[in-house]
């Protein structure tokens, strides 16, 4: 028979490599990123009897995560530790990071993002890597749909200003180059 | 009707599939007539580009063992601690709902790569300054119709003519020469073509009949005011696209001339 809890448990673990890559692209540590996910597991877990079947699980999921990273901020902050010495280091390799062409003033990929402020990077994170739509983003992040789409602007901007990577012709779908 | 305005939100909107089918009509005009508005386009297209590169890769990751262990013991104590439900009901199932496999632009996508659907919405700078503007029309909206299929000749001609013809366009504005056709996966007749303005801009063109229409899919934007037609790159974009979009072979003579004779039964 059926059982809600042991669904949701089941769900969970399955949805762990996601949860996982949006915790360590937040919070840029995959130690910190470890701890917040298996924090918001047990939220989740102990809480799932308000989880209301039908809606989104991974939505909840992401919530309940990135509200423990903006805790976590917080926290940092409350101890007078600053955040912009937040790991800048690569976290993904460095597959299709720029190349910096005689600027020195250009960034890696990882280190761009690692610099965008914390409520830029949640947004791209969510629309541009975990594929969500800008109202789903809207309803995770509880704040309007005008707001997320001017700080995903933002973000993109950013992000190209800071790596100087322009648009290349040989970057057409399914045509996956190693380079940026 | 009022213009909406084209700010960078508007057009990243659009790079995202995030507006309606009037708006993205709007937009495609937009780049069609100002090069300066599909880099743009092209550049937040780029940045989700980058974005999803670098870090989609994370959930390949292997989840530590500790991390794994922890979460799976909880599952199972919150398992045996929660009382078991009644039977289960429709809303007792949970799933994850499919990702949004379409993504972008409602009638047109650079994203539904799973879906194994025709994709290839690209904004390209290509080297010798023509840009690439790229298109798909989906199966649930209206797909927008670029200008260049308002001319009644163009029509006909995509109708009748057999491709290495060439036709003069309405009101002197320009010529058309029909290259190839082919069918996309769907099965559905395209043609492609290409455009000499007499305003000097040159495109090459690929069009697909659906139903009663002509539906432009891809419009590749050459550099303006040479002689002759396409160059060897804008002839790579298209064959790209074909291949994205995994269309089939260019017809044989007689098999197009049944293909066209056929058209619309």
């Amino acid at each position: 028979m059926a059982n809600q809890q042991s669904d949701i448990g089941k769900e969970i673990v399955a949805f762990l490599p996601v949860l996982r890559r949006f915790a360590i692209s937040l919070c840029r540590s995959r130690d910190l990123a470890d701890d917040l996910v298996q924090s918001a597991c047990e939220r989740a877990l102990l809480g799932a009897e308000r989880f209301e079947p039908g809606t989104r699980l991974d939505s909840w999921l992401f919530r309940i995560l990135r509200n423990l990273w903006i805790d976590h901020l917080r926290r940092q902050k409350t101890a007078g530790i600053p955040d912009d010495i937040a790991d800048h280091a690569e976290l993904a390799g460095t597959n299709g990071d720029a190349e910096v062409e005689g600027r020195s003033d250009l960034r890696s990929v990882s280190e761009a993002i690692g610099r965008l402020p914390p409520e830029q990077r949640e947004v791209l994170l969510l629309v541009c890597v975990e594929d969500l739509s800008y109202k789903d983003t809207a309803d995770i992040l509880s704040i309007p749909i005008g707001t997320v789409m001017s700080r995903l602007a933002r973000a993109r901007k950013n992000l190209m200003e800071m790596t100087g990577i322009k648009p290349d012709v040989t970057r057409l779908p399914g045509h996956r180059t190693n380079q940026a | 009707m009022s213009e909406p305005r084209l700010d960078d939100e508007m057009l990243m909107a659009f790079a995202d599939g995030e507006l309606d089918d009037d708006a993205m009509a709007k937009v495609e005009e937009a780049m069609a007539a100002d090069p300066a508005i599909a880099e743009r386009v092209a550049l937040f297209m780029e940045s989700r580009t980058v974005a999803a590169d670098h870090l989609k890769p994370l959930a390949d990751e292997p989840v530590p063992d500790a991390l794994l262990a922890a979460v799976r013991d909880m599952a199972a104590r919150a398992a045996r601690e929660a009382p078991a439900r009644s039977a289960p009901s429709a809303d007792n199932v949970l799933t994850f709902p499919k990702r949004q496999a379409q993504r972008a632009f409602s009638g047109t996508s650079a994203y539904r790569w799973g879906m194994g659907l025709a994709a290839s919405l690209a904004i390209l700078l290509a080297g010798a300054g023509g840009y690439l503007l790229g298109g798909l029309a989906g199966e649930a909206g209206t797909p927008t119709e670029l200008a260049v299929l308002g001319d009644p000749v163009l029509r006909t001609a995509l109708d009748t003519l057999p491709s290495g013809s060439e036709v003069t366009l309405s009101g002197d504005a320009g010529a058309a020469r029909l290259v190839s056709s082919f069918r996309d996966k769907a099965g559905a007749l395209c043609r492609e073509f290409e455009l000499k303005r007499a305003t000097g801009g040159n495109t090459v063109s690929i069009a697909c009949r659906t139903g009663e229409a002509w539906r432009t899919h891809l419009v590749v934007s050459l550099p303006g005011g040479e002689g002759g037609y396409a160059p060897a790159s804008s002839v790579a974009a298209v064959d790209a696209w074909i291949e994205a979009t995994e269309a089939g072979s260019p017809l044989a003579a007689e098999e197009e001339k049944t293909a066209l004779a056929t058209l619309g039964q």
